[in-house]
């Protein structure tokens, strides 16, 4: 990693959203792409940027592990976001994201 | 009478050992108290089933339970329910299905059928509105499930007509042959397939013409039309992509299902997961009656490309790269727990002998997921070096492998070789075998555990110890779909648990709230509770297998303790005493009558 979470310069990472997620990517039609976002960030910085709502349900991995929103980025994370799947209403849906049908 | 919405007051009895049908009008209170589903399933058992009695024998009844929203014009309501003696678990089993065929038999009229006795020969039932006849089915037996839809249409010269059957699996008897409907829907779960085997009865197939009538049409148009407005905000996975989008999801959190429950993770999870199938296999996304989400995949595989070419709507046809499956959309496409059992924990990254495995399972009516959990036992026993290729027929059993699977699908549907063996279900081979591999079951009661683990989830825990059906993931344990099922609503609709009320109002014109809506639950769960009592079963049966006491990577074992902990909580929350025995004062709170439940039996 090029950077860590305490610069102030901007961080590109490589995010890909899964599943319904794909269309809050600005970038990639295939729910793959570089996401560029100013540091220093968390995950959940990321998350508010990219406006996906609900956004404490959503799995986050970093770099290949699963990791907590409160988490810091660094430049060239490779991110991915899933959300959990789940039927009834938001209230219900498991936070951890594991009623993963 | 005042008005009647939502159901007829019918339920056809089916008696085979005479041959004969009748009608009987249980009462408005009836339906107010148990719903249908489960509840009413529990309730035929409790009534007809004596103590002692085997999942093949003459004296157990089989239900075919709708609920009374079933068949309504509202997103959800195409669920129906089925229940018996399980060949698996000896005690009750229910298992509920999509599709159109609850909501036919409905506008057939039939609030639902109960069938006695065994027939000496195979028969079919056909029901045409309020005619109902006992036909024979000697030129269907045998058959797979799609050859027996095609031909009692054209019997009867009907296209619309809707068939819920077994396949040559339940004939066979295998333990875990399912009931399969509309060609892709499957009541899966319990072996409920080879107790219509037992009966002789292949299939029961429906025509409809009257609308279910309900209380309040506005109610239930406007749900339809939030329903179909708002896709992307409430069921965009489901409806883009069907179950199984979430998989990678599970995988991150380390609770996938893998190599038999061993590990968390699976690192080909991306190449089979909804995605995956979206990407490569999907043709199209189909419907069950009235919905619009529309969250089931249709996939089609051609063995090469030349045969692929396009759908009548353009889309692409894949084609098997290794040239071995032909993969029929008529039989829908994998499921989350098809694409997890067939697939991730049996650590195979094949998609095209994945699909080709459900599509088996599908026209072979037998569960996709006590076949595929009972192959990762045998794999791991192979593994081991517990069973070998001496056993085998020579037909090596191997995690990773697809094409292993395939062929011992083909092997225990037609109880050929050791897959007769196989056919009696993970739990009872095990038994037989010895050496340790009891303590690799993956068996809950004797019904293998949906892909679903629970020291992973905490909302799985409660459902696998507890569920009378034994390791059934989508069991009725929690309020919540306990008075789904009962009612008929499907639980992957996001209706809050207000929006669920107003429908269940909105269709009966029940003045009902949300402590009635919690009683019917519970009057289901205590029912069925009640007939696995009388069967034997104790409080020693709620525990789960050995292999859930392992820690996994990233989770923690469960302790017989903390089991114990969880069991005793619901327990006394159901008011049901330390042996899990309904008290006087719980039944009584549920409106139960000993003496209307024949208990003395």
């Amino acid at each position: 990693m090029a950077e860590t979470s305490s610069s102030t310069e901007t961080l590109t990472l490589q995010c890909r959203l899964v599943g319904e997620l794909r269309g809050f990517l600005p970038e990639g039609d295939r729910g793959e792409g570089p996401v560029e976002l100013p540091g220093p960030a968390t995950i959940d910085d990321l998350l508010i940027h990219l406006a996906i709502p609900d956004r404490e349900l959503l799995v986050v991995g970093l770099n290949g592990t699963k990791a907590p929103h409160t988490d810091a980025l660094s430049d060239g994370d490779e991110v991915t976001i899933v959300a959990p799947m789940t039927g009834g209403s938001r209230e219900q849906r498991d936070p951890e994201g594991g009623d993963a049908r | 009478m005042s008005e009647r919405y939502g159901y007829w007051n019918k339920v056809l009895h089916v008696d085979l050992n005479a041959a004969t049908t009748s009608i009987e009008e249980p009462g408005d209170e009836f339906f107010r108290m148990y719903g249908g589903g489960r509840a009413m399933s529990a309730y035929y058992l409790l009534k007809h089933v004596p103590a002692g009695t085997d999942a093949f024998d003459p004296e157990n009844v089989f239900v075919f339970s709708p609920g009374v929203i079933t068949g309504a014009p509202v997103p959800g309501a195409g669920r129906h329910n089925v229940g018996a003696v399980s060949p698996l678990s000896g005690g009750i089993a229910e298992s509920e299905a999509g599709g159109f065929w609850g909501a036919e038999l409905k506008r057939a009229g039939w609030d639902g059928i109960v069938v006695h006795g065994q027939s000496d020969k195979p028969v079919y039932l056909y029901i045409n509105n309020d005619t109902v006849e006992i036909r024979d089915a000697s030129h269907l037996w045998g058959k797979v499930t799609g050859d027996v839809e095609d031909a009692i249409r054209e019997e009867h010269d009907d296209q619309f007509i809707r068939v819920a059957q077994i396949g040559p699996a339940g004939e066979n008897l295998v333990r875990f042959a399912c009931v399969m409907n509309d060609g892709k829907e499957a009541a899966g779960r319990g072996g409920m397939g080879a107790v219509l085997g037992s009966k002789k009865l292949k299939a029961v197939a429906v025509r409809g013409t009257q609308p279910v009538p309900v209380a309040d049409k506005t109610i239930l148009k406007n749900t339809a039309k939030w329903v179909s407005t708002t896709l992307d905000e409430n069921h965009a996975n489901f409806s883009h992509f069907g179950t199984g989008v979430a998989m990678e999801g599970k995988n991150l959190d380390g609770g996938t299902p893998s190599r038999n429950f061993k590990f968390g993770s699976f690192d080909e999870i991306r190449k089979i997961d909804a995605v995956a199938v979206g990407e490569n296999h999907r043709i199209q996304m189909d419907a069950c009656f009235a919905c619009s989400v529309r969250c089931k995949k249709v996939v089609q595989i051609e063995m090469s490309e030349a045969d692929a070419g396009v759908t009548r709507k353009g889309v692409q046809i894949s084609h098997d790269p290794k040239g071995r499956y032909r993969v029929d959309p008529r039989y829908g496409g994998p499921e989350y727990e098809s694409l997890a059992s067939l697939g991730g924990n049996l650590n195979v990254d094949d998609l095209v002998a994945i699909c080709k495995a459900n599509e088996m399972c599908n026209y072979l009516g037998i569960d996709s997921i006590s076949t595929g959990a009972t192959i990762a036992w045998a794999m791991e026993a192979y593994e081991k070096g517990l069973i070998t290729l001496e056993d085998t027929d020579g037909e090596p059993m191997r995690f990773e492998h697809g094409d292993d699977v395939v062929r011992w699908i083909e092997k225990i549907a037609t109880r050929d070789g050791y897959g007769d063996v196989l056919a009696e279900g993970s739990q009872r081979v095990a038994e037989g075998l010895g050496l340790g591999s009891e303590e690799f079951l993956t068996t809950v009661k004797g019904v293998e555990m949906g892909m679903h683990d629970p020291r992973h989830m905490e909302n799985m825990r409660e459902t696998f110890l507890l569920s009378p059906t034994g390791g059934d993931h989508g069991s009725p344990t929690s309020d919540r779909n306990g008075l789904r099922n009962a009612v008929g609503i499907c639980s992957f609709l996001a209706y809050d648990d207000e929006q669920t009320l107003d429908i269940l109002r909105a269709v009966t014109g029940w003045d009902i709230d949300a402590e009635e809506m919690k009683t019917i639950s519970h009057r289901g769960q205590t029912l069925a509770r009640m007939f696995n009592n009388r069967l034997g079963f104790t409080r020693a049966d709620d525990v789960l297998p050995k292999r859930f006491e392992e820690d996994l990577p990233m989770h923690k074992g469960m302790s017989p303790e903390f089991q114990d902990s969880l069991v005793m909580n619901y327990y006394a929350e159901h008011g049901w005493d330390e042996q899990g025995v309904p008290t006087a004062e719980g039944m009584a709170a549920l409106g139960l009558s000993e003496e209307e439940l024949a208990l003395t039996r």
